[in-house]
């Protein structure tokens, strides 16, 4: 009885999330589907050709799309490693504060935030420009890279940089070898989640970039609103969809390999890493290191005040602007920290 | 990079440029802030494009709209992840089930959400056409306006669809071992279900409910797309409003567009006040004076 209201349960929550999302795999290979039939007259691949016709401004706008998610998210995750690695390693004056006031931006509105920065753009020359869009992309990419981060040098030990310094490395060597491989994953889950946040703009990207710069989401936003074309607006849908869900496949398929590749090596040391509380800034213990670390942290950091650490003071208790992990169009972000319940052993949870 | 650097100075300087850039933000809002606060040319200072606002019919229905939206998308977003974290509580497997499905959905860009909605919700769409095919409707005129309705059903929907997976992924993350421990402890002093999700895990999943509550309505509040395209065409929702008059070709519409953008603002900043109160009592009910 039990198993049946289980089943069913799931069954119509899975139905609830593919409602939406299955008929667009049907339009987009329709040739003919007037109301009222309920399967399409005629199928066709005709939406993809057009897709593929360059007056379309599909491809090129793909490649915008690909170039400011891409250079979002090299901005984002480097200017969040330094800001966390500051934050967490030498526990700069007002700490707390500093966090607070970089998580801020994921409350800030886009429209307001759109307006104002044509106000500044408008004055320096950078209006209508991908350099000025990529740049507001930034803004809302920050506060995740960040959080992401710390929660990735939660667990850092500095004095690995300090012994392979000692024992003879270069800087350069010491980065390569140590710090950028005990990151790996907090990076990769910050980059995620940068590439996302810039991949689903919108609005921000219509304002600033004055029509100029069209990304696939301006086009979709056009033919969903405007064109009647059913196909071609179900096409530009499955485009929009496919980058984000290869990238957290990948993401999560190499996350789960470093993952194994630390818990071969030191299997005691990532266990106390893997539960999400443990992880979060502060009250991981240092053998928490990389592998196991900084997707759970993501989550637990996300979970907010019940985890804080006191580090931070009191301050942090309040769920200021952005405490938290998630935003909503971090929806996706918080996603990309997807492994962490697999990253989980058995044993921890019960 | 040196070693003479002060340990703290340094921690400031590598925050230094990610402070930068939210200083940048911070700059181009106070610009638009002192945009509305202009005449119709944009030059010294005047309260009148708050006026204007004021008088706007239009406008004035766009604010309850746009907040009755963001609070019943907030409401019924929670209250599905609550039920939906609870159903699936006893289940490590479950719960490891549904944190993938909510994390598969919160992939979909907000844009993509509100196209797919549209393709399914409006008087073409597929429910329309299964509508009809069991004889409830004579034809697409018959099916209820979900999409551009007054009732803005499409608009709630998506915003569900979106933001409730957001909400459960938050919880399932506070729903730490600890917690269930002290409901395994409860349980075995003899609590019974309701009390233990009275007592032990609600108040122990608050602040993380706090927080999801604030980031959805400050998204669901602000959010361009979703009522653009399948809300109705009057009243519109805020963001809606404020991009229309944004655009208008009469320059002496921009104070009014910046001043939107003002008041957006400030009902988020409302909003965030509220949840660090709130939140700030939980921790005090939690930890005592």
């Amino acid at each position: 009885m039990s198993r049946a209201l289980r089943l069913t349960g799931a069954a119509l929550l899975a139905g609830w999330i593919a409602a939406p999302l299955l008929p667009l795999l049907v339009w987009a290979f329709t040739g003919r589907w007037v109301y009222p039939a309920l399967v399409p007259q005629e199928l066709s691949a005709r939406a993809w050709t057009r897709a593929a016709d360059p007056h379309q401004q599909v491809i090129a706008a793909t490649g915008t799309s690909l170039g400011l998610a891409l250079a979002t998210a090299l901005a984002a995750t480097a200017l969040g490693a330094l800001a966390a690695r500051g934050l967490v390693l030498y526990r700069p004056p007002a700490a707390g504060l500093i966090r607070l006031v970089l998580l801020a931006p994921v409350l800030v509105p886009p429209f307001a935030l759109a307006v104002g920065v044509q106000e500044v753009f408008v004055r320096a020359g950078l209006a209508d420009r991908p350099a000025g869009v990529a740049l507001v992309h930034l803004v809302p990419a920050l506060p995740y890279t960040v959080l992401v981060l710390i929660g990735g040098y939660a667990g850092y030990d500095l004095r690995m940089e300090q012994t392979a310094r000692t024992l003879g490395a270069s800087r350069y060597a010491v980065l390569r070898h140590v710090t950028l491989p005990a990151l790996a994953p907090a990076l990769l889950a910050a980059a995620t989640l940068a590439f996302l946040v810039s991949w689903s703009e919108y609005l921000m990207t219509v304002l600033v970039g004055g029509g100029v710069v069209t990304t696939l989401p301006l086009l979709l936003f056009a033919s969903a609103a405007g064109s009647g074309n059913q196909a071609f607006t179900a096409v530009l849908g499955i485009l929009t969809f496919v980058p984000p869900v290869v990238l957290f496949g990948a993401t999560a398929t190499i996350m789960r390999r470093h993952r194994a590749v630390w818990a071969e090596a030191d299997p005691p040391a990532a266990v106390p890493g893997s539960g999400p509380p443990a992880a979060v800034p502060g009250s991981g213990p240092p053998a928490a290191v990389a592998g196991a670390g900084p997707p759970a942290a993501v989550v637990a950091a996300g979970s907010g005040s019940s985890a804080a650490p006191p580090r931070f003071g009191p301050s942090d208790s309040t769920p200021g602007p952005g405490r938290s992990a998630a935003a909503p169009e971090a929806g996706p972000p918080a996603a990309a920290a997807g492994p962490s319940p697999s990253a989980t052993p058995p044993g921890i949870d019960r | 990079m040196t070693v003479r650097t002060p340990p703290r100075l340094r921690g400031l300087l590598l925050a230094a440029p990610a402070l930068a850039v939210v200083g940048f933000a911070a700059a181009a809002l106070l610009l638009a802030a002192r945009g509305s606060l202009a005449d119709g040319l944009g030059r010294g200072w005047s309260l009148s494009a708050y006026a204007d606002l004021l008088r706007d019919p239009a406008l004035t229905g766009s604010l309850p709209l746009s907040l009755e939206i963001a609070a019943l998308s907030t409401a019924v977003s929670a209250a599905a992840a609550l039920a939906v974290v609870g159903a699936v509580s006893g289940s490590r497997r479950a719960r490891a089930a549904l944190d993938a499905a909510a994390r598969a959905t919160l992939a979909v860009p907000h844009l993509l959400a509100a196209a797919a909605f549209g393709l399914l919700l409006s008087g073409a769409g597929l429910l329309s056409r299964l509508a009809r095919a069991a004889g409830w409707t004579d034809g697409a005129a018959d099916f209820p306006a979900l999409v551009g309705g007054p009732g803005h059903t499409a608009v709630l929907l998506t915003y569900v669809w979106k933001e409730a997976p957001f909400v459960t992924i938050m919880l399932l993350a506070a729903y730490t071992p600890a917690v269930r421990d002290l409901e395994t402890a409860a349980r075995t002093l003899g609590a019974g279900r309701l009390r233990r999700l009275r007592h032990v895990t609600l108040p122990l999943l608050a602040p993380a409910l706090t927080e999801a509550c604030l980031l959805v309505f400050a998204f669901t509040f602000a959010a361009y797309e979703i009522p653009a395209l399948l809300g109705a065409t009057a009243p519109r929702a805020l963001p809606v409003e404020a991009v229309g008059l944004y655009r208008s070709v009469e320059l002496g519409d921009r104070p009014g567009a910046l001043a939107l953008a003002v008041v957006i603002g400030l009902v988020i900043a409302l909003a965030a006040t509220a949840a660090a109160v709130v939140s700030r009592r939980l921790l005090r009910a939690r930890t005592g004076p």
